[in-house]
């Protein structure tokens, strides 16, 4: 089990299981250790945006559709 | 945040280099390439030409709303899988490891109706129309596939492509930049369009994360992790043990969790 603190909290904390089975390609390596933080919308400058797919509608009205539109 | 905090979110300009924006309207959503060069090659509307039409042969080769693709005759039967194209055997192949590095959390042949590997194409799509698009000439590209992105050269002199991940309970606001050269990262999230997903090992419809976002060298790899992640909760962790090139950011209740050298791995 991992845990990390940031900024004085108690962040996240995963049980660090290893996968189970035969073949164990991962033992030997460390697994990652999750770090936790209240989300929060940051001023960004930024080149495109990622987030969960969209229809072409939907793009038309979203913040990459804007960028790109804005700046052809 | 205090409401009267509005964050801005402004684009990475190309510097002193030449930028040009394209934006396909392709497989049920938008394609957009962001090139730039210090100067922009003279053929540059060929090579936009050129990577649209593969846009559409991709559709042509995996889309599974049609009845005479590749695909398609292969999931219904009509055609062995060593009568379709190579590239198809080579998906299904990539589609194949992934779904053996996730336990089976990625798995385009646990759904109804034949093998389906949409959530492993759009991702690798991208991936190839960059390296497509940088072997014609244009050496820095970023290829946005609603949301799957893969990006090669920088954005502008000595700067990586900032790639923002967006919040999913409000897409108009970024609440983490990612800096890649060539790379990509890719999101899948509860709102995603048209996707009813479902955890292949367990079958349940719930998904543990908001928005589960992978940053890695393989286009293709991370969209399926990504959407593996979303189903999969945090037992994730264990897939990129041996990928220590890979960072992974989830969101979940308002919360957000990372980790990998993206994000300053410990």
């Amino acid at each position: 089990m991992g845990i990390r603190v940031a900024n004085g909290t108690l962040v996240d904390v995963w049980a660090a299981t290893y996968p189970t089975g035969d073949s164990e390609p991962y033992s030997e390596m460390a697994l990652p250790i999750l770090t936790a933080q209240t989300l929060a919308a940051k001023s960004a400058q930024i080149a495109g945006a990622t987030g969960a797919s969209f229809t072409s509608a939907a793009w038309k009205t979203s913040l990459a559709g804007a960028r790109a539109k804005a700046h052809l | 945040m205090p409401d009267s905090v509005v964050p801005e979110v402004t684009l990475a300009g190309p510097g002193p280099w030449q930028r040009r924006v394209h934006v396909e309207h392709v497989w049920g959503t938008a394609v957009t390439f962001d090139l730039r060069a210090p100067e922009l090659p003279s053929d540059y509307d060929d090579i936009i030409s050129d990577a649209v039409a593969y846009l559409h042969q991709v559709d042509a080769w995996f889309s599974t709303y049609r009845v005479d693709t590749p695909i398609t005759m292969y999931r219904n039967g009509l055609i062995t899988l060593d009568r379709t194209p190579l590239v198809v055997q080579e998906v299904l192949a990539a589609c194949q490891r992934a779904r053996v590095l996730t336990g089976g959390a990625f798995d385009p042949w646990a759904v109804p109706g034949g093998v389906d590997p949409s959530g492993y194409v759009k991702g690798w799509a991208a991936g190839q129309v960059a390296l497509q698009i940088e072997a014609a000439g244009i050496p820095n590209v970023c290829v946005n596939a609603s949301g799957d992105i893969a990006c090669r050269g920088e954005q502008a002199p000595r700067q990586l492509w900032a790639i923002g991940i967006l919040n999913p309970y409000d897409t108009q606001q970024v609440v983490q930049v990612v800096h890649v050269g060539t790379g990509a990262v890719a999101t899948s999230g509860l709102y995603e369009r048209g996707r009813h997903l479902t955890n292949p090992r367990t079958r349940s419809t719930a998904m543990h994360y908001d928005s589960a976002t992978v940053v890695g060298p393989d286009a293709g790899l991370a969209d399926a992790l990504a959407t593996a992640a979303l189903v999969e909760g945090p037992g994730a962790a264990a897939w990129f043990a041996g990928l220590p090139d890979w960072s992974v950011y989830l969101i979940k209740d308002g919360q957000a969790s990372f980790f990998g050298p993206e994000f300053g791995r410990a």
